[in-house]
């Protein structure tokens, strides 16, 4: 309320110092306590310093003493107690929309899926899953779905992310194993990112990177002048999924120059001659043909790789959303593998993951794998796990479960008729969500657990579950470099909002399965079983047996075996040059590039890519779109970035409004007209609900993730009319003819910054 | 519906009522922050000497435009959530982002036209302090500042603004957005006051020379000047009716003067004075508003407009005595003079001193022939040489860059329907004039009150990136 000048703004902004070392802090938000916790967003894994006041988290400040982000975040990681306190929290269940009791929900869910499950057989219903939940969480969502309800079929948005890297680490390493650790952007003198938007996608990782005390050449091999690329020594701006040819080609050089790491190949690698034999056949002058570069930059970048003490290779969705994900991959880990680039600090090919917890999604949500990375299929991984949690065997599912895109099918067929989606929003993230919404809305049974009632896939459920967010309950997350962080309750569930883990076990005990969780009481619980689970396994923790000695470590990256310990702050794997694989060796895997099953034609000339615009968003904005501070960090409206070439074509001007049409809809914006994308291509940012209607999922037959980033699409100006254009083009020409000006008078010289205890005197 | 096994209740209560407890405190250990250790060295080793203060240093080669500086400035200082209330921002030149704050000028222009003495520089550390509580909530220095830095609070009725942590310096400390920015892009350094705005090293944005900004930028490869994105998508300005209001009422009144009308030219001031105090956020501390009067020009209008309203009474009451008459629009024509000042000061190229002079006077006028009854022609030869000045602008529509390609755009294309509305007033005006005279003054006045809505809305100053 205003004063109108009676009392004092003042005190509002007054700032004192805050205790533990804290420095000066709002006095209104002066922390009683501080406490830790691991960021809910990204999958760096941020640590952040709660300020509590009665308990209750007030502020939030990066932890210094935290190995992974030593006292920075990014803007979403700063603001993140925001959306928890957004006014329009789900605070109830809701049925058909109508606010009910817990208990009828739950009448409902089971009547829901035990009649599906009676009429039409276990494989009529199914779940989708996320990464944005805790492993215990996780654990639990996949033991009450397939162990205790009878579920076939789960699967969740880490198929989006990483299903291709955790296929491709599968066949090359023997486990699904990053093998990094951040230390080596540390230490690295040639860093190379495939079809990775560090700076914005992973800030802080692109700090740590910026930290390698050895000025290291960083490549980015993009087909979009991103700030990454911005920032880096090269950029090599490789056609849309040209990757794997510019990769050929690169592995071409290096062994047809002699840089292969002999020694490291024949002790430690299988598949040399299948792979060499291949390369063989994409010398520079076909890799470069199909890969949109020079001759001279593959040569000169296999040289680079080749010659480099410690060559580090970085990927994210570049390559792990495409029509030949998985072999682009291992392509990837061929070229570490053969230059001898594992295992050594500084060195690594290594997958960075998306998602807070899609690596505690791939050990433990029983989507595509079994607990630990078992397998469903296998009798005797089976009986373990049924074994040590205390199950009959006979109740784990035999078979693999449907993955998204066959899930989504399912419904298209009829074969789905329930569905229940925790924590993600597919309606707003799968590709062609113009079919999907009504896909949604013909399903029986759809179940939404999240925090917010309105999100675009809330809005079609029939029942509603309220859940407590990130912040307001306990557990775990595993972090890209395989760092267990803890997250912790610091914040009340508003209303009668529960946690995911609080709604499963209240779930199985009204599904009348709760007996198989007697054990499964607390997240802690629940976490040690975890670690029972992971026991002789590459990802074993057992020597981690509580949250107190998570927290007092400051995270502990796995393997962390029972008797093993105490651990280094920062671990990589393959150190011995031993795989996971029974014979220790590292697979070589090679294949020939294919076309893309979808390229640009007459009707729909230009190729569209996807991927973050900013470092204030994240997915599908559900909750950054709820911090009035974040959504100030980027654009009020959606712009379609375009080549200034193609805008003259089409005259279009920067700022001009345009519809972008793709074979599956439509979507109107305005230009951003410059140098950013190719000749060919545009850029839309995948936050926005309407990017998502163009595009339509091609999967990868292997890890079958779908590719989001090569689209045709026709763009069309609308406004302003034909005129107003031609004037609006021949200012933007001007512009583009005029060379950069002369600094004004008395601008900096061109100098690096001055040392810091330098003034100006 | 199925049947619930009786046990599910208490367990219900049981999760829901433990959700509810907070007990992480008690279960896990404290951990000694290591403090402000890290960003020392990106502070100066000794404070500024005489002649010296504290400013903001930043490589734009290191930024990488994450802008965890906006939010880490927005957490570590409180600011309004609500809102989103940013003292930081990142903008972009091309692919290079510029992130800015206040630049704690050496001749702070939002110090120089604050009316109410609500900002002071501090003496040891240069900083440009607001006082929130002698703010009025008047907002003239989010137009006097080139840089667009104070925000006004609507909650407040306030602006609020950076006050380069002052006391974190003070304490040893570095800034918000010092300690927030991963790649130590932000420092502190010490600079001589005399140097200020020689060092800014950005081509683009706003003049330097005009409030001398003490922030120096340096780069390896200093970025092209190019459109900024205000270029693209001019986007109109607050409307600020109540300071419309002001203008138009207190101009009409003085032309009432001149014609001779005592009554009406004292509602005309007297409405006047009472948009004035309106537009305050913080009307109760009105009063404040002549302090600044040795060098802000607002207060000088206030003071003159003050000392019209009781000459236009007294005048009013005496039935237009000559000596009055001559006293009041003599008041009256001080304080067009000092309107068009206020906003002359600025340094927009659209509020250019001399046209906004002819712009105001030819209120006056119109209204003194308006008002007196004048014929119909004449009044609609001096509206339209009005209507010529308030359009000349439109001339630069072409301009893709700048501000008053900016302004003219924005008249064209966003603010259309009012520039239309306008139109249309002017021309019912000098119609009803003709055969209702007083529906046609009102509707002429109420025409001119939408003319300075759009002075106010189309109005783009100098941007920063």
């Amino acid at each position: 309320m205003r004063s109108l000048g009676l009392g004092s703004c003042a005190d509002e902004l007054s700032r004192t110092s805050g205790p533990f070392g804290l420095g000066q802090v709002p006095s209104r938000l002066q922390p009683e306590a501080t406490t830790r916790l691991v960021c809910g967003y990204c999958s760096t894994g941020c640590s952040l310093d709660a300020h509590l006041r009665d308990g209750q988290a007030v502020n939030l400040t990066p932890t210094r003493a935290y190995r992974v982000n030593q006292g920075s975040a990014c803007p979403k990681g700063w603001d993140a107690l925001t959306p928890l306190a957004a006014p329009d929290r789900a605070t109830t269940p809701l049925l058909n929309g109508r606010p009910v009791p817990w208990d009828e929900a739950l009448a409902a869910f089971v009547d829901g899926f035990s009649g599906l499950i009676d009429a039409h057989g276990p494989e009529s219903v199914a779940f989708l899953s996320t990464g944005q939940i805790t492993s215990e969480e996780m654990a639990l969502l996949g033991a009450v779905a397939k162990v205790g309800m009878g579920f076939v079929h789960g699967d969740g948005n880490t198929r989006q992310c990483m299903a291709t890297s955790v296929a491709a680490h599968k066949q090359s390493f023997g486990f699904d194993a990053p093998p990094y650790t951040y230390a080596d952007l540390e230490a690295s003198d040639v860093v190379v990112l495939v079809g990775s938007n560090l700076a914005v996608a992973h800030p802080i990782l692109w700090e740590r990177l910026q930290r390698n005390p050895g000025r290291p050449e960083i490549v980015v091999i993009d087909p979009r002048r991103t700030e990454t690329a911005a920032g880096a020594t090269r950029h090599v701006p490789v056609a849309p999924k040209g990757d794997l040819a510019l990769l050929l080609g690169l592995l071409h050089v290096v062994i047809r120059d002699g840089l292969v790491d002999t020694g490291f190949v024949a002790e430690h690698c299988r598949g040399y001659d299948e792979l060499a034999a291949v390369a063989h056949r994409w010398p520079p002058v076909r890799a470069a043909e199909v890969a949109g570069v020079t001759t001279a930059t593959i040569e000169d970048l296999a040289r680079l790789i080749g010659r480099g003490r410690a060559v580090s290779f970085w990927w994210t969705m570049g390559v792990n959303q495409s029509h030949q994900a998985v072999r682009t991959a291992q392509a990837v880990i061929d070229l570490a593998l053969v230059t001898g680039n594992m295992g050594r600090p500084g060195t690594g090919a290594n997958s960075i993951t998306g998602q807070c917890n899609a690596m505690g999604s791939r050990l433990w949500s029983m989507t595509a794998s079994l607990y630990g990375g078992r397998s469903f299929e296998d009798e005797t991984d089976r009986a373990e796990v049924a074994e040590i949690c205390g199950w009959p065997a006979e109740r784990i599912p035999s078979r693999p479960s449907m993955a998204y895109d066959q899930i989504i099918d399912g419904i298209r067929s009829g074969q789905i008729k329930g569905l229940w989606v925790l924590a993600t929003n597919t309606a707003h993230s799968w590709g062609d969500r113009g079919e999907l919404a009504g896909l949604l809305d013909s399903l029986d049974f759809l179940v939404v657990q999240d925090l917010y009632a309105d999100t675009d896939t809330a809005r079609h459920a029939q029942l509603f579950l309220p859940a407590a967010g990130w912040g307001e309950k306990d557990g775990t997350m595993i972090n890209s470099e395989r760092r267990i962080g803890l997250v912790k309750q610091v914040r009340r569930p508003p209303g009668a909002a529960l946690s995911d883990f609080s709604i499963l076990r209240l779930i199985a005990h009204a599904w009348g399965c709760g007996d198989l969780f007697a054990d499964w009481s607390t997240p802690e619980d629940v976490f040690r079983l975890l670690g029972r689970l992971s026991a002789g396994r590459p990802c074993d923790h057992s020597g981690v047996t509580s949250y107190r000695q998570l927290d007092d470590a400051g995270g502990i990256q796995w393997p962390a075996a029972a008797g093993t310990g105490p651990w280094e702050a920062e671990r990589r794997l393959f150190e011995d040059g031993r795989s996971y694989h029974p014979d220790g060796l590292f697979r070589l895997v090679a294949a020939e590039p294919e076309p893309t099953p979808r390229p640009a034609d007459e009707t729909f000339p230009l190729v569209l890519l996807t991927g973050r615009g900013s470092t204030a968003s994240w997915h599908t904005e559900t909750r950054t779109g709820r911090s009035p501070v974040l959504r100030r960090l980027k654009p009020a409206e959606l712009l379609v970035d375009l080549n200034i070439d193609d805008a003259t074509d089409l005259a279009v001007a920067d700022g001009h409004e345009v519809e972008v049409a793709s074979a599956f809809g439509s979507v109107r914006c305005r230009a951003r007209v410059g140098d950013v994308v190719q000749r060919g291509q545009a850029f839309l940012p995948m936050h926005d609900a309407a990017t998502n209607a163009l595009t339509h999922p091609v999967v990868d037959p292997i890890s079958r993730q779908p590719s989001y980033k090569d689209t045709p699409v026709a763009v069309r100006p609308i406004r302003p009319g034909r005129r107003q254009a031609v004037a609006d083009m021949a200012t933007m020409g001007r512009l583009r003819r005029t060379p950069p000006v002369e600094p004004r008078k008395g601008a900096a010289p061109k100098v690096k910054m001055p040392p810091s205890e330098a003034t100006s005197q | 519906m199925s049947r619930l096994d009786p046990t599910l209740l208490p367990m219900l209560e049981a999760e829901l009522r433990s959700a509810h407890e907070l007990t992480a405190v008690e279960r896990f250990s404290q951990h000694e922050h290591e403090g402000a250790g890290r960003y020392v060295d990106l502070l100066p080793a000794t404070p500024p000497g005489a002649g010296q203060q504290y400013a903001f240093l930043v490589d734009l080669d290191a930024c990488t435009g994450c802008k965890a500086c906006v939010t880490g400035c927005h957490s570590l200082n409180g600011l309004d959530a609500t809102s989103g209330e940013v003292w930081r921002q990142v903008g972009s030149l091309g692919p290079q982002a510029v992130t800015s704050a206040c630049h704690h000028c050496a001749d702070p222009a939002c110090l120089k036209g604050c009316p109410a003495e609500a900002y002071e520089k501090d003496a040891l550390t240069g900083a440009v302090i607001h006082l929130d509580d002698a703010c009025i909530g008047c907002s003239y220095c989010t137009m006097t500042c080139s840089y667009e830095v104070p925000s006004f609070s609507d909650r407040l009725g306030i602006v609020r603004k950076c006050d380069l942590c002052n006391g974190r310096l003070a304490a040893g400390e570095a800034p918000a957005c010092v300690q927030a920015c991963p790649t130590e892009a932000i420092r502190i350094q010490v600079v001589d006051i005399a140097g200020a705005g020689s060092t800014w090293g950005l081509a683009a944005g706003p003049d330097p020379e005009r409030s001398r900004p003490t922030t120096t930028y340096v780069s390896s490869s200093p970025p092209a000047v190019g459109p900024v994105a205000a270029d693209l998508r001019p986007e109109p300005a607050h409307g600020h009716p109540a300071l419309a209001g002001l203008l138009v009422l207190s101009q009409w009144g003085v032309g009432a003067l001149i014609a001779g009308r005592p009554v009406a030219a004292l509602a005309l001031v007297a409405a006047a004075s009472v948009a004035s105090v309106a537009h305050l956020g913080r009307p109760l501390l009105a009063w404040r508003a002549v302090l600044g009067w040795r060098h802000s020009w607002l207060s000088r209008e206030v003071l003159a407009v003050g000392a019209l309203l009781p000459l236009a009474a007294a005048n009013a009451v005496a039935g237009d005595r000559l000596s009055l008459a001559i006293a009041a629009t003599t008041v009256g024509l001080v304080v067009v003079g000092c309107s068009a000042a206020v906003y002359a000061v600025t340094g927009r190229r659209w509020w250019r001193l001399p046209r906004l002079l002819v712009l105001f006077g030819s209120t006056a006028a119109v209204a003194a022939l308006a008002v007196s009854g004048a014929p119909v022609a004449v009044v609609a030869a001096a509206a339209l040489a009005k209507l010529v000045v308030e359009g000349t602008v439109l001339r630069h529509r072409g301009e893709g860059q700048g501000q008053l390609g900016r302004t003219s755009r924005l008249l064209l294309g966003p603010l259309r329907g009012r520039v239309l509305r306008r139109l249309c007033l002017l021309a019912a005006g000098l119609t009803a004039l003709a055969v209702a005279g007083p529906v046609g003054v009102v509707l002429l006045l109420a025409g001119d009150l939408v003319e300075r809505g759009l002075f106010f809305r189309a109005s783009s100053p100098e941007r920063m990136p």
